[in-house]
This record gives structure tokens, sequence and C-alpha cells, in this order.
């Protein structure tokens, strides 16, 4: 018998999606000494496969709210990256007609919107396992008025120009709050899991 | 609700099982089915169907001691249950008394 290891990316998936099939999991590593990568990794993807018709089969409401829930934050987070590049492209281009508000305005606007983003962030916190969607449209809703807000604020002399690319201020502090709605989220899900029961 | 047969793969696992014996995990099962069936076995589909076998209570499972060769999982003993050895002989009754009286098969011809 040889000792080859198994593909370790095959190895990251079974462990992520199939955690907590313990024996099949054993049982692929046993037996893909002898094996070749394509039959192990034939047989990670339909165990994942099979692990997720069993999942929709079993609990397809929580499976359809998940799909959502990681749709929407990848559907953000994308969002938030083109504005991201946005952002790098005002700084190396600069506009001459851009209003700089000032670094302690800046700082201190940014400090209370992520202040604010963690006390809302711990808010949702306590409903997002069971209202995903509600939690969705707060997180949503309060990071846009966010960057609203920050627009009025930091741009109030030209009220409707386009939005690329004076708005990018406003969409670097909403990044800004979104991250610190993570934070909030994050850090009461922790306390919680960490809380003896 | 249990049902009253078993699908030839549930079958070969059955057999496979009373087959390797006391030491019969996914692995041994599944070598046992590729080589006396003839086909190649993806071993969670092995476990999808043994999960469904212990359900209708057809067999038994425990777990052993982890393994250094597993990256220190356990591995899963089965063992068939006597509602699961009676399934096989049943199935297997039926399945002889649909082999007889088939023409085709009658007097040595294939």
């Amino acid at each position: 018998m040889t000792s080859r290891r198994p593909p370790r990316l095959a190895v990251a998936l079974l462990e992520r999606f199939v955690h907590d099939n313990e024996p099949l999991t054993g049982d692929l590593l046993e037996d893909c000494h002898d094996r070749s990568d394509t039959w192990f990794w034939r047989q990670v993807l339909f165990a994942i496969f099979a692990r997720s018709i069993l999942l929709i089969r079993t609990h397809p409401r929580m499976t359809a709210e998940t799909v959502l829930v990681a749709t929407a934050m990848l559907a953000l987070l994308g969002f938030h990256a083109v504005v991201a590049a946005s952002l790098m492209n005002q700084l190396l281009v600069p506009n001459p007609l851009k209003w700089d508000p000032g670094t302690g305005w800046l700082l201190s606007v940014t400090v209370s919107c992520v202040a604010t983003a963690v006390v809302i962030g711990r808010a949702v916190s306590r409903f997002h396992r069971d209202h995903r969607v509600a939690a969705i449209l707060v997180c949503g809703a309060s990071a846009t008025i966010a960057a609203f807000v920050n627009l009025y604020l930091f741009v109030p002399t030209v009220p409707n120009q386009p939005f690329f690319p004076e708005g990018a201020m406003q969409i670097a502090v909403a990044m800004v709050f979104i991250a610190g709605l993570f934070a909030g989220i994050g850090s009461r899900s922790t306390c919680e899991s960490l809380r003896p029961v | 609700m249990a049902r009253d047969y078993l699908t030839d793969f549930e079958l070969m696992i059955l057999l496979a099982i009373l087959r390797v014996g006391e030491e019969a995990y996914g692995v041994p099962i599944a070598r046992e089915i590729e080589s006396t069936g003839g086909r190649t076995v993806i071993l969670s589909a092995v476990y999808a169907a043994l999960d469904r076998l212990e359900v209708n209570g057809l067999v038994s499972s425990t777990l052993g001691d982890p393994t250094p060769a597993r990256g220190g999982r356990a591995k899963r003993f089965f063992r068939v249950t006597s509602s699961g050895l009676k399934a096989v002989k049943q199935t297997r009754r039926a399945l002889t008394r649909l082999w007889e009286g088939i023409p085709q098969f009658e007097g040595g011809r294939q």
C-alpha cells in the first residue's frame, strides 16, 4: 500500500461540508491511499451533493433561507468591492471638485458610524437566526440610511450629482458601517456560544 | 413508513455485510460490492443506503475507536439484524420465483 495523500482542497471541502459524518470522512481518508485523485474527488463531490440533497429534503425552509442570506451577503460584498475599487480610482485620480471635509470630521463620523453599527448589529443578533429576511432588511436599510446621511453631510452643495465618483466617500463610510454591523452580530453570537448551558 | 422490499443496492449491501462479518464498516463493504458485484461504488451512497436500512431496522451500527490511518476518525461497524436477515431471505425467495418459468432461461439458454 502506498502512502499517497489525498488532494488538500478536496479534504478541506469534505471537512467543511460533510463534517458531521465522521465515519464517512474516515473511510474516504483510509481508502484514498491506493486510489487515484479522480476517485477521491468523485467521492467528495458526490458526498457533498448527497449531503446538500439531504439538507434540502429535511430542512427546505432553512436551506432556502441560508441560500437567500448567502446570496444577499455575496451581492452586498460584491457591490462594496466594486465601490472599493471606485474609491481607489478616486484616490489615484484626484478630482479638483471634490469637497474635502477634513480629517477630524471624517474620523469622528467614521467612529460614530462604527459605534452605531455595532449597537444595531447587536440588536439584530437577537433575532437574526429566526428572522433572517428581517435581519437582512434591517442591515441593508440601516447601511443605506448611514450612507445617505453621510452623502448629505459631506457633499451638501451638490445633492443631485451622479453617484460615481463623488459617492465614493459615502460608500467608504457605508463599508465601515457594514463591518460594524458584522462585528456587532458576531460579538453577540460569540458570547452566546460561550455561555454555559 | 418502512418499505417491504429491498432495492438491488440495498440487497447487495446487506449481503456484503453478511460476507464481511464482524469487521463490516464502509470500506470493506464497498470493496466487497466492487469485487463481487463488478461495479464502482460511491461511499456516500453506501452510507445513505445504510442509514435507510438502519431507520427501517434492517441493520444496526456501533462506533469503533478512532485510528491514525483515518485521520483520527472512528469506524462505524454494521451488522444485519434479524429483520434484515428475514428481508434478505424474502427477497431471495421472490427473485427465485421470478426467475422460474421464463422461457428464455429454460434449458440452459440465455
